[in-house]
């Protein structure tokens, strides 16, 4: 069974729109509460006859001028305050800054040094170098010449005495390691090489010198 | 040669409103006779100039000091005069700075006295590389490359004339000054205050809202659409700005 009032809404005409709008101002009157903040800046601007409020402010608008603001403070970017900033410096008349400013003359100058040194000594920079590999490759000539002779020359008294003399001839490295021990499947690999790059490289000293007849 | 010293032929004002290429060129007025420039210049000036050309010569002649002391000399007045009001950045004016002393150090052996000394000669350097620089690098500025290329003809033509480097001086602030009030102008007025308040004299948000009569964030907004409408005077597109 309904209840009276439900009863009263049911039998009631459906309420008009400025019917609802007026139960809800008076909702809020009743209940309290803030106007919309923006809703409040164009009541304001309407009254103090600002032309922002000759059409309404869109809410990207509103953003975009925060935005405008934030960058004007020097947080962000934004295009408009990039001109702001052009206004503010074409009409004042702001010095630059001493320590920057010689660093600027010295870097000009510097430039221009570094810019004029290779075009003035490039030449007997050149010069210099032709000539030393001139020499160089003359000396180079004579040595070598010089050292093939006395290579010829002494090559049958080295053939001989390598004839006569008994080398360590090239074998396997499986005496440099215990046969009775597998190799791990990893790791060891460093030091297997350098016993046999140690062991070898003794060998071909010996061999060396035996052919040099020092030994 | 002789140098013009006096500004009272030209006038930046009328030459703006009929906004001819020729923008810093003087107005011919009526032919005056005019002293020979040595004898309006006051004899401490003329010491001055005398100097100055003994160091130019020094500086052409391949002294490195002599080519820095006239860089010191005169690089801030370029920064403050030409460079930073037409490039409307400290940065981009600092590397124009940088590029004109190269360019400077390089040809001053093509310098030439022309009894007013070398700023004027300087000015037109520095106006050359500003050009590039505005032409490689479009930024929000007061001046658009085209402006900056009629006063780079008028800074050579003031060379030509042999214009006094407080007139150079005087003709460059001049003109920022002109071309930010021509803009100004051309804008709701409400909004032009708002740049005024909130930019050129750097008011609070609060004190400038409260000389406009209207809440901080009805400024902010009111400070948005003036600068978009500046933009838009100034000849820019504000298609990147909701």
């Amino acid at each position: 069974m309904k209840t009276r009032p439900e009863l009263d809404l049911v039998d009631a005409p459906v309420p008009s729109k400025k019917e609802l709008d007026a139960a809800s101002a008076a909702i809020r009157a009743l209940v309290g509460g803030s106007i919309d903040r923006f809703d409040n800046e164009a009541l304001l601007a309407l009254a103090l006859g600002d032309d922002v409020a000759d059409e309404a402010i869109l809410d990207e608008e509103r953003v975009d001028a925060n935005l405008l603001r934030h960058a004007l403070d020097g947080q962000g970017e934004h295009p408009l305050a990039e001109l702001a900033s052009a206004l503010r410096v074409a009409t004042g008349s702001k010095e630059v800054d001493e320590l920057t400013h010689e660093r600027l003359v010295r870097r000009a100058l510097h430039e221009r040094e570094n810019r004029a040194a290779p075009r003035r000594y490039w030449p007997i920079a050149s010069a210099i170098v032709a000539l030393a590999a001139g020499i160089a490759l003359l000396i180079g000539n004579v040595t070598a010449d010089r050292s093939e002779r006395e290579v010829a020359a002494s090559l049958p008294r080295l053939r001989a005495a390598a004839a006569t003399v008994a080398l360590i001839p090239s074998r396997s490295t499986e005496s440099l390691f215990d046969a009775s021990t597998a190799f791990g499947a990893r790791g060891g690999e460093s030091a297997r090489v350098g016993r046999i790059v140690a062991s070898r490289a003794s060998d071909f000293r010996a061999n060396r010198f035996a052919r040099w007849g020092v030994r | 040669m002789s140098c013009v010293v006096s500004n009272v032929a030209w006038s930046p004002l009328r030459l703006h409103a009929h906004a001819r290429p020729s923008i810093l060129r003087p107005v011919t007025a009526a032919p005056t006779p005019v002293a020979p420039f040595e004898q309006r210049l006051d004899p401490a000036r003329l010491a001055e100039l005398e100097a100055e050309r003994l160091l130019a010569e020094r500086a052409k002649a391949g002294d490195r000091r002599a080519l820095a002391e006239i860089l010191r000399k005169f690089g801030p007045i370029l920064y403050r005069s030409v460079l930073l009001p037409r490039l409307g950045s400290e940065a981009v004016a600092q590397d124009a700075l940088g590029d004109t002393y190269v360019r400077v150090v390089e040809k001053f052996a093509q310098f030439e006295w022309r009894g007013c000394g070398v700023y004027p000669w300087l000015r037109v350097v520095a106006m050359r590389i500003a050009l590039d620089s505005l032409r490689s690098r479009k930024r929000e500025t007061l001046f658009d490359p085209d402006d900056l290329a009629r006063a780079a003809d008028a800074a050579e033509r003031d060379l030509d004339q042999g214009l006094d480097l407080k007139l150079c001086e005087e003709r460059d602030r001049e003109a920022a000054k002109i071309k930010l009030d021509t803009a100004l102008g051309a804008i709701n007025s409400r909004y032009a205050l708002a740049i005024r308040l909130r930019v050129l004299e750097e008011k609070s948000r609060e004190e400038a809202a409260g000389s406009l009569g209207v809440t901080v964030s009805t400024l902010d907004v009111v400070l948005h659409r003036a600068l978009k409408a500046l933009k838009k005077a100034l000849g820019g597109d504000d298609s990147e700005s909701p």
